[in-house]
């Protein structure tokens, strides 16, 4: 029986490190984008508010994405000969959206509104992270129901299960 | 799912929504000036529906609609409160109309027909050329006499449009059809107060109604307006009766106090038998001299006796109503339409107007003066010559717009034979229907939903119809076509129509009711203001008519309704459903079952249960059906509400081609019927046909969502009754009110819970509901119900969440039908709840029985446990073909298979108010959460509102005389109170 | 009771070791027709996952049907195996020696097949999970409110405890194999007979704690078919909701398990010739359980007419009456007759002795049994409160081959049970005779 002991033993604790770590090795979610749009730029040094081109979020439940229109707002002067402002230009000839890939994103059977969680004055990146010091956006909460629940719990706001599944 | 569409489809809208703004800056699409109902104009914001004021298109009563606009996209429509058509109710096919936008079977692009027969796509401008030419040439030879132009009932805009095209064509013939018209009271108006029209009927004001086959709570003229109607009548006070006469009880009947069943073809003499009862019992209001020997004269025949043998009602019937009906002040009595359309169609309907007229009801509850749209139809007479003059080849260019002749006409006519020797048949239509098949050229015509237009029901309603999305596919609205075929002709006709497009001419027209109407606000305010009302109204004034000396009727008694003893009669009715077959190609209607026959995706012939067993045929078995002029085998659906001499089958489905969902199904009753016209006012002859019915070897289970017929004595659907000079009796005292309330507490183990903020609840008014289903249908529509098809409703997989369920009681009144409108009952103490494992089914701090999705593993327990059987199972995942998907509501979850699902008093709509409240910082107002289901509710059946508000109108109704809760005995406590039905008692 | 004489310990350890002996034809053969039946049932689920529970009969109102009549049958079955090894123990009845271990495995194996239904029956069986109680980030536990989960415990329970005292039971046994297998077979053994070498040591220990399992499993025969009966007494479907439940079904659960003990005896009796030690005594004493626990069940029978009509309650009555006369006469009557009037038949000893006739009733007895279960759960949801909503239940070729399959899934283990470990106690055979004396084998 002795000889068993020992690499059933490794064997095992190597199976908890593997589960356990699994979760810091895996790195955030940050997928390449059709345009390199950087949140550094625009809400780090130009310290751009999120409203100005997420402007749902405080109506809807989604903050919406910006429409090439918004984007043209400024870039049609500015930095256009930078060449990732140029492709915005050429969407925009083209009359097409940004295929944006989506990095956050709700289970369809779980219902979230921006709208409530702003209004309360809950900041953007309690949620989203300090988007102002990434270039590209990568997702930095799980999004998982224990997540909502926890900060749910500690706030004292409902938990009646069809506030968010229906 | 929170959005319907996947993540690249939801790029798309935002995409659509970027583009359109984008646009909206250079070009100027009207799609994008299109103002929010009684929101000021701003760009939509995703996530957050707006609403626009439209019409429904589904049948010729113009009913007002409000559309739900989610990021583009209309998802939901509700009847418009501000239209006095239907003033906020709509009926289950406008409900569905959204299927017909988002149908997967619409004529995406212009098609031409090659010699190989089948279609091929070419491109608009090709497709014009093609019509130009044709035009063009006819115009070169003079022989623009060759040209006819079909079209349903069109009025307003539109219609002066197609004249002046017509002028600028020199096209003559120009033919209004719609396959269910009223030529005869029409025609009857004419011949007894010498005006052509159909009157306004106002329901909610007579005492008594008596309906000779006047169906209106089903079809007739307006349902959804006499529906409304109907429920104030009933609500003003509970005793006003309705009596319905005809051969089969009708949903009109089943909603009536009482049915009287008489021999087909009798109805005229039981008119003038009334009359000449409340003649010679000096009933009638006073009238002059000389009108009352007129009248007289023409009753003389029609002695009780003779009536009572004749027509097979018994003389104290008779009499009874005689003196009932002329003491009601006022009554009204309704008559015409399919179920009387006979030989003698206009004759009934002469003497219904001599009935109201002696009653006095003439100008009180039949009003003149409102000309009502349907009244322009030509009738199926003028359909007969088009028909000659195609036979004889004086016929060969034919423009059809949205009608469906090759179903609708009766092979008898020689509709079917004399399309195919018109050389240019060129259809304009929305759907690939039997009709647009036969055509050399078809042109895709938007949806309502996708044009501007305009449609005036009656004299003084004037509803406008502005688009709500962009045309999904390469369609063009009617006079948008019109227009681009206009301005490609000669400079000299484009001086005279120099509009670009349909809006513009709109507008233009408009111009002209903003003169009449109020000339004192400017045109652009007047313009707003009616988008957002959904059109103007005005209260027009009655016109006062007299009695042409003219009246006349063929008053012999001796009429021979029977051709031979052995034949029965057959009687054909528009379905609730199909409407005149219309309706087929919507999955939505398809699925609901009928609420009488309780029978979904089939049609199916009517039969006694006495003459069921003659003929030795039970429930689906299959007889062959032969008139002289057709024969069909369609299988047998048992009833009790129609007479051993008589069989029925509803309209609506057998179409040859109509996209997926109504192709090959069923059979088309039409062909039975024959060639032969009303003499009179030249209608089609509906009934009665006589059929020789022959048992056949052959059966079917049909989709019926029914198992058990009657309630054993459950006291599922309760009725009071009352007799005249008695009250109702049995009703609840105050005491035994109270009484109940104790002992309710006392029956409880566990203390009761403590519903902190909201305590959700629901009153239905069973003296109110009709059965319709148009609760059903918005229910569907709202929550994104998965429709199974036949082969899983036969085996008991339809989704309802809420249904129409169907009594047959024997007690009463001979015959009893009773409806119960049964919905998740959100008991207090709720059997569904505890034995859930996984706490997907639990009870929520507001009073509801929640349901979570997603953490549904699927055992089925809450649905075996649940007495009222309200829970519906996912068996399979349910698919809607593209575009189908996109009416889907983004604010509800789309569930998967193996999960369980049910009522959930539309919890999205909640949350949404609620939401809306806690921003501006209010509580919620009584009546601002409005389920899909009491909204759409004709008959404002359905109140829903918040028992801890001890002013909301649901805590008011709570405790009624008449309340009742279902099982009450069991003691779920739900959340949900029926009103007895009141009836009364013979 | 007592064996013949010219049985000695060395007879007996050649005698039931043979059995484990290399298989015959006949073994082979019905391997075959196991494992093809298995593999239809498997298909069929796998059908059934893949296009959704639809496929299955089952349908609105009656959301239950073979599925879960299946789980309360082999839930059932299970029942009579430890009646036997542990109650009959306890009692010190000696014929069970020979039998208890086969009824022992029939108990495990049952509870296993059972435990397959539930999950197989979930509308959503890849969430099977959710029914589990184990701390999730959703912070949701499972609703201890609900029967279902009593069941997860009382059955998960049951096959623990059946488990370790089938394998207490084996310990002795297995080391006799053992000692008589070869090469790797030999490793095998000796790993599972955890070095079992027979000192009076370890019988001391060994016949304490199967004492104390045998009293632990006692009152799970009990609880485990009454939790089970809870799920139907719990809910308020009428002919569901009644307080004699509980008793009637763990009547009838060892009613059906001891038929399923002769069902399964007599083949091997005869395949391996045991005719010594599982003798006509042993069939006949089950046979003779049997007629008790067929009055009991024929008593249940009659107390829910009694309580339907006594009751004077209108949906009761509707249906008991239903069920004699309704839709689902057929299955009705098969349950009654096979249930109640053909055990009868062994108050004569012909029957009782006959193995043919003891072969054929009991398997009666196990159809009635399993119709018992189907009538219950069907027409009661067939005909519940709200007539509109009434509706009929037709099985489909899915739910057939899954019930055939999970009869075959317990017949493969059992099998390889028969090959692989000894059917009969080596052990406590040897108990009932008498010790060799010096110099004798």
């Amino acid at each position: 029986m002795k000889l068993f002991k020992k690499p059933l033993l490794i064997f095992l604790s190597g199976c908890v490190i593997l589960f356990f770590g699994s979760g810091f090795l895996k790195s955030p979610y940050a997928p390449v984008q059709p345009i390199e749009f950087s949140h550094k730029i625009h809400a780090g040094n130009y310290e751009l508010a999120c409203l100005y081109c997420h402007s749902y979020a405080n109506r809807s439940s989604y903050a919406g994405i910006p429409s090439v229109q918004r984007c043209m707002g400024c870039h049609k002067i500015t930095a256009q000969n930078k060449p990732e402002v140029k492709k915005i230009h050429e969407y925009w000839n083209k009359k097409e959206p940004i295929p944006w890939v989506r990095v956050y994103k709700v289970p369809d059977f779980a219902y979230f509104t921006h709208r409530r969680h702003v209004n309360k004055g809950i900041n953007c990146t309690t949620c989203h992270g300090e988007v102002e010091k990434m270039e590209r956006i990568q997702k930095v909460s799980s999004l998982k129901m224990g997540w909502c629940v926890k900060c749910h719990k500690e706030n004292q706001v409902s938990r009646d299960c069809i506030t968010c599944h229906k | 799912m929170r959005f319907s569409l996947s993540r690249r489809n939801f790029l798309k809208m935002l995409g659509f929504g970027s583009a359109s703004t984008a646009l909206s800056s250079c070009s100027s699409e009207p799609i994008d000036k299109i103002i929010p109902y009684l929101i000021p104009p701003e760009e939509a914001v995703p996530g957050i529906a707006d609403w626009y004021a439209t019409l429904c298109r589904e049948c010729p009563s113009g009913c007002g609609l409000l559309a739900k606009i989610r990021e583009g996209r209309p998802i939901k429509v509700e009847g418009n409160p501000h239209h006095p058509v239907n003033r906020g109710g709509l009926c289950m096919r406008g409900q569905a109309s959204l299927q017909s936008l988002f149908n997967p079977d619409r004529i995406r692009t212009p098609m031409i027909k090659r010699e190989s027969g089948d279609f091929q796509t070419i491109s608009w401008k090709d497709a014009e050329k093609e019509i130009l030419d044709i035009l063009k040439t006819k115009i070169d030879q003079q022989k623009t006499g060759e040209i006819a132009v079909i079209t349903p009932l069109i009025k307003g805009s539109l219609e002066r449009l197609l004249k002046k095209w017509m002028d600028a064509f020199h096209i003559k013939n120009h033919l209004i059809y719609e396959p269910i018209s009223y030529e005869d009271i029409k025609e009857a108006n004419r011949i007894v107060f010498s005006k052509a029209e159909i009157p306004l009927y106002s329901i909610e004001k007579a005492e008594m109604i008596l309906s000779f086959g006047a169906d209106f709570l089903e079809t007739w003229i307006s349902p959804v307006e006499y529906s409304k109607a109907f429920g104030n009548m009933k609500r003003v006070d509970i005793k006003r009766q309705l009596i319905y006469i005809g051969q089969r009880m009708s949903l009109t009947a089943a909603n009536a106090d009482e049915w009287i069943s008489l021999k087909p073809g009798t109805e005229k003499a039981l008119i003038l038998g009334l009359i000449h009862f409340i003649l010679k019992e000096k009933l009638h209001s006073d009238l002059p001299f000389l009108e009352l020997e007129l009248i007289k004269g023409l009753v003389k025949d029609f002695s009780l006796d003779r009536v009572s043998s004749h027509t097979g009602v018994s003389q104290q019937t008779i009499e009874r109503i005689g003196k009932e009906f002329s003491k009601a002040n006022p009554g009204l009595a309704l008559g015409g339409g399919i179920a009387v359309k006979g030989l003698y169609a206009t004759d009934i309907s002469v003497a219904v107007n001599l009935l109201n007229y002696i009653c006095g009801n003439i100008g009180r509850t039949v009003r003149f003066g409102h000309e009502i749209g349907i009244g322009r139809v030509n009738p199926y007479r003028d359909m007969l010559r088009l028909i000659e003059s195609i036979e004889q080849s004086r016929l060969k260019v034919l423009l059809l717009y949205n009608v469906n002749l090759m179903y609708n006409l009766p092979d008898s006519s020689g509709f079917q034979e004399a399309i195919k020797r018109i050389p240019h048949v060129i259809s304009i239509s929305q759907f690939m229907d039997d009709t647009a098949k036969e055509a050399n050229l078809i042109i895709p015509s938007s949806m309502s939903f996708e044009e501007w237009g305009d449609y005036m029901p009656r004299k003084g309603v004037f509803g406008l119809q502005q688009p709500v999305i962009k045309p999904l596919f390469e369609s063009r609205g009617f006079g948008d076509i019109l227009l681009s075929l206009v301005r490609s002709i000669d400079e000299k006709q484009k001086g005279q129509i120099p509009w670009n497009n349909f809006h513009d001419y709109l507008k233009n027209s408009w111009k002209g009711i903003h003169k009449d109407l109020s000339p004192e606000i400017g045109f652009d305010h007047f313009w707003e203001g009616s988008l957002r009302r959904g059109g103007v109204f005005r209260a027009e004034t009655d016109k006062e008519v007299k009695l042409s000396t003219k009246v006349s009727l063929d008053s012999k008694i001796d009429l021979k309704d029977k051709e031979d003893e052995k034949s029965s009669t057959l009687l054909l009715y528009p379905s609730i459903k199909y409407f005149d077959g219309r309706g087929a190609n919507k999955p939505l209607l398809q699925e609901i079952s009928d609420p009488l026959s309780k029978i979904a995706w089939d049609t199916y012939l009517e039969m006694n249960p006495e003459t069921a067993v003659a003929l030795k045929v039970v429930e689906g078995d299959f007889v062959s059906v032969e008139s002289k002029d057709g024969r069909m085998e369609l299988p047998v659906h048992i009833y009790e509400g129609i007479r051993k001499d008589v069989v029925a089958v509803p309209l609506g489905l057998g179409h040859i081609e109509y996209g997926r969902y109504a192709k090959q199904r069923g059979v088309n009753p039409i062909n039975l019927l024959s060639k032969k016209t009303e003499e009179i006012s030249g209608g089609v002859i509906w009934s009665p046909i006589f059929v020789k019915i022959e048992r056949i070897n052959k059966k079917k289970s049909l989709a019926s969502t029914q198992g058990g017929r009657r309630q054993f004595g459950r006291g599922i659907a309760q009725a009071l009754f009352f007799s005249i000079g008695k009250g109702i009796l049995h009703l609840k005292t105050e005491k035994d009110i109270k009484k109940e309330i104790k002992e309710g507490k006392k029956r409880d183990m566990y203390k009761p819970h403590p519903y902190p903020e909201h305590k959700w609840g629901m009153v239905i008014d069973l003296n109110a509901c009709i059965g319709c289903s148009a609760c059903v249908a918005a229910c569907y529509m709202e929550n994104n119900i998965g429709i199974v098809g036949e082969r899983e409703v036969i085996r008991g997989r339809e989704m309802e969440w809420i249904r129409i369920e169907k009594y047959v009681e024997n007690k009463g009144n001979g015959l009893d039908i009773r409806f119960v409108p049964m919905l998740c009952q959100h008991c207090e103490n709720a059997p569904c709840e505890p034995v859930c494992p996984v706490y997907a089914a639990y009870h929520n701090p507001e009073g509801l029985n929640a349901q979570i999705y997603n953490r549904c593993v699927g055992t089925r327990y809450c649905s075996n446990n649940c007495p009222y059987k309200v829970r519906r199972f996912n068996w399979f995942s349910h698919s809607w073909p593209e575009p189908l998907n996109w009416q889907l509501n983004p604010d509800v979850t789309v569930r998967e298979v193996g999960v369980m699902e049910k009522c959930t008093f539309c919890i999205q709509r909640i949350r949404e108010k609620k939401e809306v409240a806690k921003e501006e910082g209010r509580r919620l107002r009584d009546g601002e959460i409005i389920p899909a289901c009491a909204q759409t509710c004709p008959t404002e059946a359905i109140v829903f509102g918040d028992l801890k508000d001890p002013k909301s109108r649901v805590s008011k109704l709570w405790n009624s005389q008449r309340g009742y809760r279902v099982l009450e005995e069991i003691n779920t406590k739900p959340s949900v109170v029926y009103l007895k039905k009141i009836k009364r008692e013979i | 009771m007592r064996y013949s004489k010219d049985i000695t310990y060395g007879k007996v350890n050649t005698d039931i070791l043979k059995i484990l002996e290399k298989p015959g034809k006949i073994y082979y053969f019905l391997l075959f027709i196991v494992l093809s039946v298995l593999s239809v049932g498997v298909f069929a689920w796998v059908y059934q996952i893949y296009s959704g529970i639809g496929v299955a009969g089952i349908t609105h109102p009656v959301a239950w049907g073979i599925y879960i009549t299946n789980f309360v049958f082999w839930v059932g079955i299970a029942h009579s195996g430890t009646l036997i090894s542990a109650i009959l123990y306890l009692f010190r009845v000696s014929w069970r020696n020979s039998i208890y271990r086969s009824a022992e495995a029939m108990t495990v194996f049952a509870i296993m097949t059972a435990g397959l239904f539930p999950i197989i029956h979930l509308g959503r069986s890849w969430y099977f999970y959710y029914l589990v109680p184990y701390p999730s980030q959703t912070m949701l536990w499972p609703n201890f409110r609900s029967p279902l989960i009593w069941d997860v415990f009382a059955v998960t329970t049951y096959f623990i405890i059946s488990f370790i005292f089938l394998y207490m039971g084996l310990l002795p046994d297995i080391a006799a194999v053992r000692d008589k297998a070869k090469g790797f077979k030999k490793k095998i053994y000796s790993l599972i007979s955890l070095g079992w070498s027979g000192t009076d040591r370890e019988w001391r220990h060994h016949s304490s704690a199967y004492l104390f399992l045998a009293a632990m499993a006692t009152p799970l025969v009990v609880s485990v078919h009454s939790v089970v009966s809870w799920d139907f007494a719990m809910s308020i479907v009428p002919g569901w909701h009644s307080t004699i439940f509980a008793p009637y079904f763990v009547a009838g659960a060892i009613h059906s398990g001891l038929a399923m003990v002769l069902t399964l005896l007599i083949p091997l009796r005869k395949v391996f010739k045991l005719e010594e030690y599982i003798t006509q005594k042993h069939f006949e004493n089950l046979a003779k359980i049997i007629i008790f626990t067929g009055l009991i069940v024929a008593y249940s029978y009659a107390t829910e007419f009694f309580i339907a009509w006594y009751s004077n309650n209108i949906y009761e009555q509707e249906i008991y009456k239903y069920r004699v006369i309704g839709d689902y006469a057929l299955y009705f009557w098969i349950m009654v007759i096979f249930n109640t009037i053909v055990p009868l038949l062994f108050f004569f000893k012909k029957m009782r002795t006959s193995t043919v006739s003891l072969l054929i009733i009991s398997i009666l007895i196990n159809i009635g049994m399993w119709f018992e279960r189907l009538v219950i759960i069907v027409t009661s949801l067939a005909h519940e409160y709200i007539p509109f909503s009434w509706g009929l239940y037709r099985p489909t070729w899915v739910e057939i081959a899954i019930l055939a399959g999970g009869f075959a899934f317990f017949a493969l283990l059992f099998l390889l049970f028969v090959k692989v470990l000894p059917a009969v106690s080596i052990s406590e055979i040897k108990e009932q005779i008498e010790p060799p004396r010096k110099g004798e084998s």
